[in-house]
């Protein structure tokens, strides 16, 4: 017995009084006597609202038909203890409290009403599976263990948080995933001293290997078959209860610009989607940079006739190009955010009123030059091209960066700002593995199905880069 | 270790603070020039031209290459100090980066070349595949002048080059052309010429700009001007003609001929020098051509009659390049580069020559032989 915890006593009035001063006297807590089979008294404890009424109302009819180790649901844990009891409750358990011998048991009857298998509206496809995870860790496995329904695949419940106790599951492929990797990932789960686990970005904080950076070092995604795909290639999976976001690592700064719809489709249309975001990408980081430093620096490298329209445009403009290009950007990270928090019926309005004031009313009053608005507008367009992760907003973050180095020393600038960048991403680590592998450490083989998306009949082996301990995929006459 | 890296952060912040920003110009505190005249000036100086376009104003639409231009004009002792000069009359700095054509003065070439190629070399804003024209008179006439649908001279010199293609009246040279030529050594240089002429059917006093022949070197001098059946027999000759008409006069008729596309054309320079010291020059040509048009009273195409007048224009080529060659000798101007071919073939024998290659140049002996081949005639026999 640990030190500090409560023992339960013959007495069920004791006990209750007890999970009642543990659960803070709430008034949502519920106690119902009932007798078992042999006439032994019991009382049934469960937190109102969490349970799911036809659960409880079939354990309350059948709770005097029991015998003593007899449970209609999932969980026949005995409970030793009143703090577990409680801990039990507080995650919408019912809890049987028995006398002889004293003691208790816990009954899964949790019911929240949570939405169901819905399409992801921040990774939707064209083509390829729909379903997303959603706020339930079972229905999330669930689905996982439907997309992938092997029993080589190894779930691990572990609870995070001090006071939360969130329920988190860790997934992997046994025989594949490297244990060296599950085994760092458990031990900095461990370290974990939170008291309350806000969805699955809190994990990823204080299991990044590089808590001050903000290129994400984790991948987050809502869709099963990415998770199932990234388990196939070696990687670890994370579900946190509470969040449809599934934490998968080891995760490279190349795989920032794949999207799992480009296996539902050929491998040429699959290759030219991947290249074109990674070609969006870095526009949508570089071009207001280029623009600045072109006008402001390099006119002569700029074709005569383009030169003389973009000079035509910028004429009745009042501002420096740096100005003009951080108010647009700026502009348009204000006319984004407000679109993503604004409700839906009003969007079309705001979007209207941005596209006008924006647009055409800033060009008229030669606030900003029309050239400046394309840049702008191309530049937003490109980033969205690319999945809506942590990534995508370290690029338009770095398009400032990019830009004020492009106005102070032009393409060397831009040029040493890249070095910088680079250089930076190639000290960053994900649980070991390299963060701008295969490009750096290079290697050419996987790279290709990397930048491009090569035949699956061509990917004989796993990613190296995750460290799978199984490297083939297949091999010759291999079912 | 760490200590390094902060220094290196701070040595780099004040580099950016000393030195950024220094170097840039908004847009609008630019005039972009497009082409630049070179005019002689008082006293063995230079008078210089500057095409800059004017800016649609704040509610106007951008006209691109398509607005109005003014020129200004400066003059120094040479080109740099005229170009220095040039900013006392600006309100913006001028951007020579984007110069599209420099023109140059006949009245320029007579006082000699070389000092202007060479500060064109040391300006490094000109871009090396600025195009290089010449004039009979003043360059201020062919900036000032207006193609019908070209307001920017610069862009209607840039077009007359590209339109040499075609007609074998002209070859787009570029300053890198000319720094090449003059620095190797090899060959001596030609320049486009460039005409102004009155739009007649204009009927206001509008010039136009015409593209015809060359002017040819003479090492740093002018050595003449190359007219147009002169300039298409140099094109033939040194391999780089594209395309040209010919025509040929029909047998027995005045008035009327049969005219010619010229679709391809391939020449071959062999050079030998006999015992005695004399150069023999050899010029194989093969041309293509497809019969575009006859005037002729009756004309029915026969497989004679093709060889007919494949035997003729053989005879209209290589007059051509005759032509040529009796300008070069005339001349002494080694067009073709002649006695580079002689030095890397006989090096010994050049050695012995070279110091009178201007007096042996016109004694070479030059032939010329022509594989003419109509394609097509598009009459059906």
């Amino acid at each position: 017995m640990n030190r500090g915890q409560t023992e339960f006593r013959e007495d069920l009035a004791v006990n209750v009084g007890v999970l009642k001063e543990l659960m803070q006297h709430s008034d949502d807590l519920v106690f119902i006597d009932r007798e078992l089979s042999s006439g032994e008294p019991i009382k049934i404890a469960y937190v109102h609202g969490l349970t799911d009424d036809r659960k409880l109302e079939y354990l309350l009819a059948k709770a005097k038909e029991f015998g003593d180790s007899d449970f209609p649901f999932g969980s026949d844990d005995r409970l030793s203890t009143a703090e577990q009891a409680a801990d039990c409750l507080a995650a919408g358990q019912a809890v049987l409290l028995f006398s002889d011998p004293p003691g208790a048991a816990a009954i899964d009857v949790l019911g929240v009403q949570l939405r169901g298998v819905e399409e992801p509206s921040s990774e939707s496809t064209v083509k390829g599976p729909r379903s997303g995870f959603t706020e339930s860790l079972t229905n999330n496995l669930a689905l996982v263990r439907y997309f992938c329904p092997s029993p080589q695949l190894k779930v691990e419940h572990r609870k995070i948080g001090r006071l939360s106790r969130t329920n988190i599951a860790v997934l992997s492929v046994a025989g594949v995933a490297n244990p060296r990797i599950l085994e760092e990932l458990h031990r900095r789960l461990d370290e974990i001293m939170t008291d309350f686990l806000l969805g699955s970005t809190t994990i990823e904080e204080w299991i990044a290997d590089n808590r001050g950076t903000m290129f994400p070092l984790l991948e987050s995604t809502e869709r099963p078959d990415r998770v199932v795909g990234a388990l196939m290639d070696g990687r670890i999976a994370v579900i946190v209860q509470g969040t449809p976001f599934v934490v998968l690592l080891p995760f490279v700064f190349l795989q920032a610009f794949q999207v799992g719809e480009d296996y539902s489709w050929n491998y040429y249309i699959g290759s030219m989607l991947r290249l074109l975001r990674i070609f969006c990408g870095l526009i949508g980081m570089l071009l207001p940079a280029f623009y600045v430093a072109t006008v402001t620096f390099h006119h002569e490298l700029v074709p005569t006739a383009l030169l003389q329209s973009i000079a035509a445009a910028k004429e009745p403009v009042p501002f420096p190009a740096v100005v003009e290009s951080f108010a647009m950007m700026f502009a348009f990270e204000i006319m984004r955010e407000a679109g993503v928090r604004m409700p839906k019926q009003i969007g079309q309005a705001v979007s209207i009123v941005g596209a006008l004031i924006l647009g055409q009313a800033a060009v008229e009053a030669g606030i900003v030059s029309p050239i400046m608005v394309i840049v702008a507008a191309l530049t937003g367009i490109c980033t969205f091209t690319l999945p809506p992760t942590a990534m995508n907003y370290a690029l338009r973050l770095l398009q400032f960066g990019m830009t004020f180095l492009a106005s102070i020393l032009g393409y060397v600038g831009v040029v040493a700002g890249i070095v910088v960048l680079l250089t930076y991403l190639a000290s960053l680590r994900s649980f070991g593995v390299p963060y701008l592998g295969p490009a750096a450490p290079f290697n050419a083989l996987e790279l290709t199905d990397v930048v491009i998306r090569r035949p699956a009949t061509w990917n004989v082996k796993r990613p190296a880069l995750f460290r799978a301990i199984n490297p083939y995929r297949f091999r010759g006459g291999d079912k | 270790m760490r200590g390094a890296g902060r220094l290196a952060r701070v040595l780099t912040a004040l580099a950016l603070l000393c030195s950024g920003c220094k170097g840039n110009l908004e847009l609008n505190e630019l005039h972009i020039v497009h082409s630049v005249g070179l005019d002689p000036g008082k006293n063995g100086g230079v008078k210089l031209y500057a095409e800059v376009a004017k800016l649609a104003s704040g509610q106007q639409q951008p006209k691109g290459m398509q607005n109005r231009t003014f020129i200004l004009t400066s003059e120094g002792s040479n080109l740099f100090e005229a170009a220095r000069l040039m900013r006392v009359k600006s309100d913006r700095t001028l951007l020579w980066g984007q110069t599209t054509a420099i023109v140059i003065s006949k009245d320029i070439a007579l006082q000699g070349m070389e000092r202007q190629i060479e500060t064109f070399r040391r300006f490094r804003q000109f871009r090396n595949t600025t195009l290089v024209y010449m004039v009979d008179g003043s360059s201020a006439e062919v900036l000032k002048a207006e193609m019908p649908n070209a307001s920017i001279s610069a862009q209607a010199l840039r077009g007359l080059a590209e339109g040499g293609e075609s007609t074998a009246l002209t070859d787009p040279t570029s300053l890198l052309d000319i720094y090449k030529d003059w620095n190797n050594g090899f060959r001596d240089i030609k320049i486009p010429s460039i005409k102004v002429l009155k739009d007649r059917n204009g009927g206001k006093g509008e010039k136009l700009l015409k593209a015809v022949g060359f002017f040819a070197f003479r090492g740093n001098r002018l050595a003449g001007f190359m007219p147009a059946r002169v300039s298409k027999g140099y094109l033939r000759a040194a391999d780089r003609l594209k395309g040209s008409s010919e025509k040929l006069a029909c047998p027995g008729e005045s008035g009327t001929s049969i005219a010619f596309e010229n679709t391809k054309n391939d020449s071959r320079i062999s050079v030998s020098v006999s015992d005695s010291g004399i150069p023999s020059v050899r010029i194989e040509v093969d041309a293509d051509l497809n019969l575009v048009g006859a005037t002729c009273e009756d004309v029915t195409v026969t497989p004679e009659l093709i060889a007919g007048w494949e035997k003729r224009l053989n005879e209209e080529i290589a007059g051509q390049i005759e032509d040529f060659f009796s300008f070069s000798k005339r001349h002494k101007t080694d067009l073709l580069g002649i006695g580079e071919r002689i030095h890397r073939k006989r090096p010994k024998q050049w050695k012995q020559m070279k110091d009178d290659w201007a007096e042996i140049y016109p004694t070479c002996r030059f032939s010329v032989i022509v594989h003419t081949r109509i394609d097509h005639t598009t009459f059906t026999v």
